[in-house]
């Protein structure tokens, strides 16, 4: 076989694993009409009322997913080239039955690029944030999307005493994004959080108060008139989910919503509720929490299951399951449990 | 202090180990994939089997049990080393982190380590503290090891300032292994069989007293490619060695390759070695160690320890990947984009010189025209 083909066929080989990925997934959450994007470990079920569609990621070599984002009428996959000198931002927009790339960004590829985040709602992208800077000195930034074009890349958070990690990000009711992510601040890390507004963004400010202990890997989603924040802190010689509730432009005061050694919250799709799905300790695992919109806990329900594969949260006509697209493993039925 | 110092002393004598004639120790060697012996393809257990083998071949009676969790965090480490501790043990060896890289600051990760590191000693247990090896450069976060590197230079503070030992894998992996990622690893995290042969050779030369590792790097300021760097910034390096000591006269600091007067403070297991420029910085600032330790035939350490860039710096047109040169990188760098046009997979901004939207002859010829000179 000619080397070529030979390079054509790894290619494709690339393309049909994630298909068949994605087509697993399709039928294990048929029940909801589903698309699932899935790439080395960005994965999220998307409501869609086209359905039973399969959605490969058209990557190149060198070319890999990191987050995933979107809704019913569309999602977008934010991931990182590798180049020789550096890496760039490349983001893909899915829906309606067709998958398309969209332009580079303006910004040349960086000696430093770190978790791509695709930011939008109502299947519109507003933007993309980004990690950029050096060892320990990560700058938080921000690229919009105005439909057709990126604009020219924004500095949300300049680098600090220490590194900045772990972006999430949600789009509030008026359309104004809202970041969050973790920092060191010379002492321990913390939340802190910011607004695009018509200023720009607003001054990085701590979600919650300084406690002296590592706050890391945020979580944010927004909710009618407001949002809402996971994340998880040392409390008691553990890490604990927290939540705190965004409304009138302020955090309201954070609260313990999970057990000890609860951590890696992410926001997902599927009930009434917010809910959040984050990773237990012990017993190693997975748990969805259902959430008010003041994020107190209102119900919660776990299962064992492999740590390294975030599972995906299916809702079906009678149940609810942890669902492992792709991997051959059986999708687990929860028992929720009402909270006091 | 002189809790640290006799420590050491007694470690390096292999003290931490009974007499052939006592009873066997038992190491808990605690961590994540990489201690469970993830994609050890030679099925052999990782490095704590290898370990007690190793151990026992030396002539120590020693159980190593493995307590490595695939996939985990530190974070998640604190809910259950308690469990593992109280099953019983003598040493503990802590070797985690690889997994926290992405989501916590090296010093959040560090701060998981030195509480698990407590309790184990609140439970009369000694810790040996392990470096994270390197991560690989297909990594999907870190692949440069800068994240990786920082978190390492606090594991080894922590052990200094604990008086406690430490093996170092993420030096001999990263400084001391010519193309260590095409012959020890496995995948982009995990070593394979000699990858693992080696982690236990490390952990056994620790615990026998031999000393393989020059002086090692704690903390660093600037950080290695720093950018925008201010031009009065001094140089300011934390210098640890858990073996024998280090060689305290034989330190040396290089600034683009000449030796400099830096202060250099502290004795044979810790310097710190500060330097404040006479002039302001500019450009872009090489600096290399040399140190070494009194060992017999003494671990040499040498060569370029880090770069930064200074505000303000200009680069020549040409000078692609901003290292101060118009060279062959930057040649081939363009190379790689020539012919095409924004919007074209492989067209790359920094390669367009004159941001015409296309790389082709006019670019290669601003190239040309600097080529072979220097941007500082």
């Amino acid at each position: 076989m000619p080397s070529s083909s030979l390079r054509r066929l790894v290619r494709s080989r690339r393309l049909l694993l994630a298909a068949l990925a994605v087509a697993a997934a399709a039928s294990a959450a048929a029940e909801q009409a589903a698309v699932l994007v899935a790439e080395r470990g960005a994965a999220a079920v998307l409501p869609d009322p086209a359905a039973e569609r399969i959605v490969t990621l058209p990557l190149a070599e060198g070319e890999r997913a990191a987050a995933v984002a979107g809704d019913a009428d569309g999602w977008y996959v934010a991931g990182l080239r590798s180049e020789e000198i550096g890496e760039r931002i490349v983001v893909l927009a899915g829906g309606a039955g067709e998958t398309r790339r969209l332009p580079a960004l303006r910004e040349a590829p960086s000696r430093f690029l770190a978790s791509p985040l695709p930011v939008a709602a109502g299947g519109r992208l507003a933007g993309v944030a980004w990690l950029e800077g050096g060892e320990r000195a990560q700058a938080v930034r921000y690229a919009a999307w105005d439909g057709e074009a990126w604009g020219a890349a924004e500095t949300v958070s300049p680098p600090g005493p220490g590194s900045q990690l772990a972006p999430a990000a949600a789009v509030l009711d008026d359309g104004t994004p809202l970041v969050v992510w973790s920092a060191f601040d010379g002492a321990d890390d913390e939340i802190l959080w910011s607004l695009r507004t018509v200023e720009g963004w607003s001054e990085p400010r701590r979600l919650a108060v300084d406690d002296r202990v590592p706050d890391v890997a945020p979580a944010v989603a927004a909710v009618p008139g407001g949002a809402l924040a996971a994340w998880s802190r040392y409390d008691e010689g553990e890490y604990r989910l927290w939540t705190a509730a965004f409304r009138d432009g302020r955090w309201q005061p954070a609260r313990r919503a999970g057990e000890p050694g609860s951590l890696f919250p992410a926001f997902v799709s599927g009930g009434e509720r917010p809910r959040v799905l984050y990773r237990t300790a012990d017993p190693a695992g997975w748990a969805v929490l259902e959430l008010d919109a003041a994020g107190r806990p209102l119900r919660w329900a776990g299962a064992t299951g492999p740590v390294r594969e975030r599972p995906v949260v299916v809702e079906g006509a009678s149940d609810t399951r942890l669902a492992w697209p792709g991997s051959g493993r059986p999708a687990v039925p929860l028992a929720w449990r009402d909270l006091p | 202090m002189t809790r640290r110092i006799a420590l050491a002393a007694l470690a390096a004598a292999g003290a931490l180990l009974p007499s052939p004639a006592a009873a066997q120790t038992v190491y808990l060697a605690f961590g994540d994939s990489i201690t469970a012996g993830a994609f050890d393809d030679a099925g052999a257990g990782g490095y704590p089997a290898r370990l007690e083998e190793l151990l026992d071949a030396r002539g120590v009676p020693a159980v190593v049990e493995n307590h490595g969790f695939p996939g985990e965090t530190t974070a998640e480490a604190l809910s259950r080393v308690d469990d593992v501790l109280d099953r019983g043990g003598d040493v503990l060896l802590l070797m985690e982190g690889t997994n926290d890289i992405k989501d916590l600051s090296p010093e959040s990760i560090a701060f998981n380590i030195a509480a698990i590191a407590d309790r184990a000693e609140a439970r009369g247990l000694d810790v040996v503290h392990g470096t994270i090896i390197p991560r690989h450069p297909s990594s999907g976060f870190d692949g440069t090891n800068r994240g990786t590197r920082a978190f390492n230079g606090l594991v080894r503070e922590i052990a200094w300032e604990n008086g406690r030992n430490l093996a170092d894998p993420f030096y001999v992996f990263f400084h001391d292994t010519p193309d260590v990622f095409s012959t020890l690893y496995a995948d982009n995290l995990h070593p394979n069989a000699e990858g693992y042969d080696l982690l236990a050779e490390l952990w056994a030369d620790v615990l026998t007293g031999r000393d393989e590792v020059p002086p090692v790097i704690g903390r660093l300021s600037p950080f290695d490619d720093q950018q925008n760097t201010p031009a009065n910034a001094p140089i300011e390096i934390d210098l640890y060695d858990f073996g024998t000591g280090i060689a305290v006269s034989a330190t040396r600091l290089l600034i683009d390759g000449e030796p400099v007067e830096a202060t250099i403070a502290g004795n044979e297991r810790r310097q710190t070695i500060r330097y404040a420029p006479p002039q302001p910085w500019s450009g872009v600032v090489f600096v290399d160690l040399e140190a070494r330790d009194r060992a017999s035939p003494a671990n040499e350490r040498s060569g370029q320890l880090l770069q930064f860039v200074v505000e303000g710096a200009q680069f020549l047109a040409g000078d692609i990947d901003r290292d101060g040169r118009v060279d062959g990188v930057d040649l081939v760098t363009l190379a790689f984009s020539f012919g095409t046009q924004r919007g074209m997979a492989q067209y790359r901004g920094v390669a367009d010189l004159n941001d015409d939207d296309r790389v082709d002859g006019e670019d290669l010829a601003i190239l040309a025209s600097n080529f072979g000179q220097r941007s500082f």
